[in-house]
């Protein structure tokens, strides 16, 4: 959990790293041409034992008025990286800035691979309607 | 992390997995003798603490080993803008390279080598021909088709391609 971001009469704010990490790890999988995230032997047994990780993938560091977020990511084979990497950048700077408040200070991105579409054979036509 | 840390680290984690594959033993009915014997006994009084205690034993010195040895992948910096730096690993410019050429018309097979620098990259293929195609034109456009590849899609300026042609000859099988 960070330190407290704001004090007010009220109480005060938190804002815990996993929120920043989820927020940044849904961003950056909305963007065309992102595969997935790449989280390691401790997101893959996460995943196999069913339970969905959200912050595979991502390392937050959070202060209190600022982030700073590195990104582990598979893009799509084809995909131009310096475009897909910049739309991840943005993407994931806006979405923590606008949902949380804080100032993202840097978004890094790490390509760890290329996700390489699988060729099916051809369906066999019916010959009956 | 220092050298000193990392050796540190690697002694305790390894003896927290010997600790932890002795107490498995243990809980599962291993004899021993001497003073062993009777440290076992007490143990085995108690299977469900012992296995619990190698469980977590087990966890931590898991946990210390991924410390000690971090992910080693290898990456380049490709790209470094006002909103951070984007850093490409080496095996997915490979996986990247080895579609590319697959999918060309004249190559059985290929092994891919790239070696990334900020100054730039050297591909090193060695590659399966079927033959269908003259070595100079097939090695003239897999070098065109890589560099292109590489320079457009993963930013990455290319220093040299070389291609190494070790074997030719389609795949033939001998039985059905």
């Amino acid at each position: 959990m960070s330190e407290p971001r704001e004090r007010s009469r009220l109480g005060e704010l938190r804002i815990a790293n996993e929120v920043v990490a989820v927020i940044a790890g849904l961003a950056a999988t909305e963007v065309d041409g992102v595969a997935g995230m790449s989280g390691g032997i401790a997101g893959g047994i996460a995943e196999m034992l069913g339970r969905k990780n959200l912050t595979k993938g991502v390392k937050v560091e959070v202060g209190q008025q600022q982030a700073a977020v590195d990104l582990y990511v598979i893009v799509e084979y084809g995909v131009r990286i310096p475009e897909v990497s910049l739309n991840i950048q943005q993407n994931v700077k806006r979405a923590i800035e606008t949902m949380t408040g804080l100032t993202v200070v840097e978004v890094n991105v790490h390509i760890q691979g290329v996700h390489l579409p699988t060729q099916e054979p051809p369906a066999e036509e019916s010959r009956v309607i | 992390m220092p050298l000193l840390d990392r050796v540190t680290g690697t002694v305790v984690a390894l003896l927290c997995m010997v600790l932890a594959a002795l107490l498995i033993a243990i809980a599962s009915g291993w004899q021993a003798v001497g003073e062993l014997a009777v440290l076992i006994n007490r143990l085995r009084a108690a299977p469900w603490q012992t296995a619990l205690a190698a469980v977590v034993l087990l966890a931590a010195g898991l946990r210390l080993l991924a410390q000690v040895f971090p992910d080693r992948v290898e990456r380049v910096l490709v790209n470094e803008t006002e909103l951070g730096q984007v850093r490409v690993a080496v095996q997915a410019v490979e996986e990247a390279v080895l579609r590319v050429v697959q999918q060309m018309l004249g190559v059985r097979s290929a092994d891919v080598k790239v070696v990334l620098t900020t100054q730039g990259a050297d591909v090193r293929l060695k590659l399966a021909a079927t033959g269908d195609r003259t070595i100079p034109d097939l090695s003239t456009q897999v070098q065109e088709s890589v560099e292109k590849y590489v320079r457009e899609t993963i930013g990455v300026k290319v220093n040299s391609v070389s291609v190494e042609i070790a074997a030719v000859g389609a795949d033939v099988r001998r039985v059905e």
